[in-house]
């Protein structure tokens, strides 16, 4: 529930911003001058703001559509990231948005339209690859589909493009409208899965894994290419079991056919990022196991880590052929 | 801590009553306290404000997460007198500040804007005081937007002209919403608990820091190294410890045991 709006004086009279007004309509509306106001600002704490996050409505002037990270691929050359909204509704533990931002209030950017062009426009700078594009970095790509309708907006773009790939990144079971609208073979429903005993510990408000299999299914069933993201990777007691049963969980119910891409990586989180969370969490379980530091990035202590990375690689690849696997780096 | 800033003794009057409170002595400027409330009488104008406030945090300094409230009269167009307002932004030239509103507040919200002198004509729907700005400003050197309130009571209207306003007035003002203001302390009060209870540092860090002698630099590996051992479900002892017999060996031990501990969800 949304108990605070705060709008950007430019858009307040958007039409996607008056829809969400509608919607809202007894949540305290107050306007601003830009976004960043609220949520550049120094002196707010995450996880108190996280208890009961605003919604802040906002226009982006520019950098709609940027390259991904290089090792950031599902198989393509061409590969860029945009991100229409900030922050997300569920409070994953090991999230890098919580190091990296100062808010956790969820901001849209309601110009849908210069994200499409923008889209278009970095295609027909490489007219002849495929170009992938990630929609689920900042935020969770379907779980708040119902206030956004970004997916409904941007999907005709890809429809008419099918050189371009979609991959809409989600732990979200908000799949009616995908479910009834035709299958596009070139976006990628790409669930983020982790064993049932992660989930309740550190996948806080996220639907549980059996939800999350059961949306698999139904999207499977109505065409839809489906990818299987199983980062990161938790280090714990027992996670040979328990990463071994949430494959075969998973793989017993999973069409193979209509499987596009599965990706396995382990925890690792920008140095500057993780003492951010460890100052937000001090006395969090998973920021307390043995970590190492290489690079400016940090990660499990790298016996664990290799261990783990080996272990979940040699169980899934009994599953699936290595052409569908795509480590993340 | 809960750390009142009012610009009048009129406006504090009514609340260093109701929480019983003591006049501080040797003080450059008035502060009544108790063992969770303390309160400044600032005078009027940014200025007073933001000096009065940081002698208060100096004073006071030892005490991590206080948490502000701005207590005082505001000006506006056509709300009734007596009104109270939580603010919900807080303008001055071009800058803007947004208190956060607590959960489930019932209380009106409206924006504000702090002048320099007082105003003869009510120019849109925003309140007019001559103090918020500089509050907020100054309370977010010290202390997270979370733990900080901005309160006000309507004084004067188009129709009631802040000229003829008086000193008991503005106390009947507030007191007549003290119940309120008294809501939005406890509230404050229950943020601040909240703060201390996730990052306050633990009996045993205070117990070893007693015991040994800790660098800079050692006491920020204890106090990391202890909430590690903590997390990972164990409740750790002095007694543990207690036979070691430096700061350096105090580290490695607990390091040793926390690397080692088996991490279970």
């Amino acid at each position: 529930m949304i108990n605070t709006l705060y709008i950007e004086k430019e858009i307040r009279e958007h039409p996607r911003v008056r829809a969400i007004l509608q919607r809202f309509n007894k949540a305290e509306v107050i306007e601003c001058e830009h976004y960043s106001e609220l949520f550049n600002r120094k002196a707010q704490n995450f996880r108190f703001q996280k208890q009961n996050p605003a919604l802040i409505l906002a226009k982006k002037h520019k950098q709609f559509v940027l390259p991904a990270p290089n090792a950031y691929s599902i198989g393509g050359n061409k590969n860029f990231y945009f991100s229409h909204m900030m922050n997300c509704i569920y409070d994953c533990r090991y999230c890098f948005l919580q190091g990296m931002y100062r808010s956790a209030h969820y901001v849209l950017f309601v110009n849908y339209e210069d994200f499409a062009d923008d889209i278009i426009r970095s295609a027909s700078e490489d007219c002849n690859d495929d170009c992938y594009y990630f929609s689920g970095y900042d935020c969770d790509s379907l779980a708040q589909e119902p206030v956004t309708g970004f997916v409904d907006f941007i999907l005709p773009i890809f429809e008419k493009n099918p050189r371009l790939w979609l991959e809409l990144r989600t732990k979200s079971t908000q799949i009616r409208d995908l479910l009834n609208r035709p299958a596009l073979s070139n976006c990628v429903v790409a669930f983020s899965l982790s064993p049932d005993n992660i989930v309740d510990a550190l996948e806080a408000k996220t639907p549980s894994l059996n939800k999350r299999i059961d949306a698999i299914k139904k999207l499977q069933e109505k065409g839809w290419p489906i990818g299987l993201r199983f980062d990161p990777l938790i280090y714990h007691d027992d996670f040979q079991n328990n990463y071994a049963n949430l494959f075969a969980e998973v793989f017993n119910v999973i069409d193979l056919s209509r499987l596009h891409s599965v990706s396995l990586g382990n925890f690792r989180m920008p140095e500057k990022f993780f003492q951010n969370m460890v100052k937000l969490y001090p006395r969090e379980k998973m920021f307390s196991a043995a970590m190492q530091t290489k690079d400016g990035m940090v990660s499990y202590a790298e016996e664990k880590e290799k261990a783990m990375l080996q272990f979940c690689e040699q169980t899934l690849l009994k599953y699936i052929p290595k052409d569908k696997y795509f480590p993340c780096q | 801590m809960i750390y009142i800033v009012c610009a009048l003794h009129c406006e504090a009057k009514p609340l260093i009553d109701n929480y019983k409170l003591s006049l501080e002595q040797d003080a450059v400027f008035p502060i009544f306290s108790n063992e969770q409330i303390k309160i400044i009488v600032a005078g009027i104008g940014k200025t007073s404000t933001a000096a009065a406030m940081a002698y208060l945090y100096a004073r006071n300094q030892e005490l991590p997460y206080c948490a502000w409230l701005n207590v005082g009269i505001a000006g506006h167009k056509n709300l009734p007198l007596g009104s109270l307002v939580n603010v919900n932004k807080i303008s001055d030239s071009s800058m803007n500040w947004y208190p956060v509103r607590p959960e489930n507040s019932k209380q009106l919200g409206a924006e504000l804007k702090t002048v320099d002198a007082p105003v003869e004509h009510y120019q849109d729907e925003a309140l007019v005081d001559m103090e918020a700005s500089a509050f907020m400003a100054t309370a977010l050197r010290f202390s997270p937007v979370e733990l900080l309130q901005v309160l006000k009571v309507i004084s004067d209207n188009e129709e009631n002209h802040i000229d003829n306003i008086n000193k008991k007035q503005v106390q009947q003002l507030i007191e007549q919403n003290l119940k309120e203001i008294s809501e939005t302390i406890n509230w404050l009060q229950m943020q601040t608990n909240s703060f201390v209870e996730i990052y306050a540092n633990s009996e045993l860090y205070q117990q070893c820091i007693n015991q040994w002698h800790f660098s800079h630099y050692q006491q920020k590996q204890l106090q990391r190294l202890l909430q590690r051992w903590q997390a990972l479900n164990e409740n750790p002892q002095f007694s543990q410890v207690q036979a070691l017999s430096n700061a350096k060996q105090v580290l490695s031990f607990i390091e040793n045991r926390v690397n080692q501990m088996p991490v279970e969800y």
